[in-house]
């Protein structure tokens, strides 16, 4: 049988993860860039930077069943360029890295109705969860 | 983080009649394959332009029902505009594939971009929160270096978020639409 963690236990795992979302005296942001995730995640940032969305803050509410709900996203509503939306980092203010994922078009981690970005155009994230697995 | 709920949309600009001239002649100076699929797209916003936006009544847009701006203001709730049966037959041979447009993606993806960033960090000011009097957000300073592979490169993709859109068989909601309501 695989270890598996407590509700409560994944609450607080859950809490922990997105609480570093909002460390530093500013918001956290996801910015979205081109091309496949870093090989680590600590890695120097890859691809083109096609914009910046930024969390409330705090980033997250409170995790049930291990999984928080992010609050209002703001969206960038200029982009700073043009390309195909590959994958996202996710920062705290003081621009330490806390995860990264894939992006695609009805697909990846981050699922856009079309991944494509338009320099100076909105890109908007309307929802995103984020959970601790039982195991 | 598979099976987890995060979902977005984005939103590309208006082609008019003076913005569809542009693009010609930058495809016209693009790389082959690059001219190759800019023209087909050309072409594809031509005809779908000759008639007028579907009637059809719209559902709320989940990308935009929980957005908001910098500002803290909610985000305009726009509506995904279904195409009309007929008018999905009538540009069905101008619009791509999805396939198709994966590779038309990863020959624009190849252009230069004519941007670089400049390693600073701009801190954008957000509203205050009690926690965060001097709230921010950081956002990495980017610069234009080549303006004409710049312009290039978004009338590519802004051509190519056209054929996304109407690939799934949708009225394309642009950015300036979105926020002129």
């Amino acid at each position: 049988m695989a270890l598996r963690l407590s509700t409560d236990t994944r609450n607080k795992a859950c809490d922990a993860q997105v609480d570093d979302i909002d460390a530093g005296s500013g918001a956290g942001t996801i910015q979205i860039r081109t091309g496949s995730q870093p090989t680590n995640v600590g890695d120097a940032a890859s691809g083109t930077l096609l914009g910046t969305l930024t969390f409330s803050d705090p980033a997250f509410g409170a995790s049930s069943t291990g999984t928080a709900t992010a609050s209002s996203i703001t969206s960038d509503s200029s982009a700073d360029a043009s390309g195909t939306a590959g994958h996202a980092r996710i920062l705290d203010s003081d621009s330490n890295i806390v995860a990264d994922c894939t992006c695609g078009q009805g697909s990846g981690d981050i699922n856009f109705d079309d991944s494509t970005i338009v320099s100076e155009g909105t890109i908007a994230i309307s929802s995103m969860t984020w959970t601790q697995p039982i195991s | 983080m598979a099976n987890q709920s995060r979902a977005g949309g984005t939103f590309g600009h208006e082609i008019d009649e003076a913005k569809l001239a542009r693009y010609k002649e930058l495809a016209a100076g693009a790389p082959e394959e690059v001219r190759y699929y800019m023209n087909q797209l050309i072409e594809m916003v031509e005809v779908f332009k000759k008639t007028g936006p579907s009637k059809l009544p719209g559902t709320p847009n989940p990308a935009t029902q929980n957005a908001r701006t910098l500002d803290g203001r909610k985000i305009p709730q726009s509506l995904i505009v279904p195409l009309e049966e007929e008018e999905i037959r009538r540009i069905y041979d101008y619009v791509p594939y999805p396939k198709e447009l994966d590779v038309i993606s990863k020959v624009f993806d190849e252009l230069p971009t004519g941007i670089r960033q400049t390693g600073e960090i701009e801190k954008i000011p957000l509203p205050p929160t009690p926690e965060k009097p001097n709230n921010f957000f950081p956002k990495p300073k980017t610069e234009v270096v080549d303006p004409k592979a710049k312009e290039l490169r978004d009338a590519a993709f802004n051509l190519r978020w056209w054929a996304g859109q109407l690939c799934l068989d949708r009225e394309p909601l642009t950015h300036q639409a979105l926020w002129s309501q």
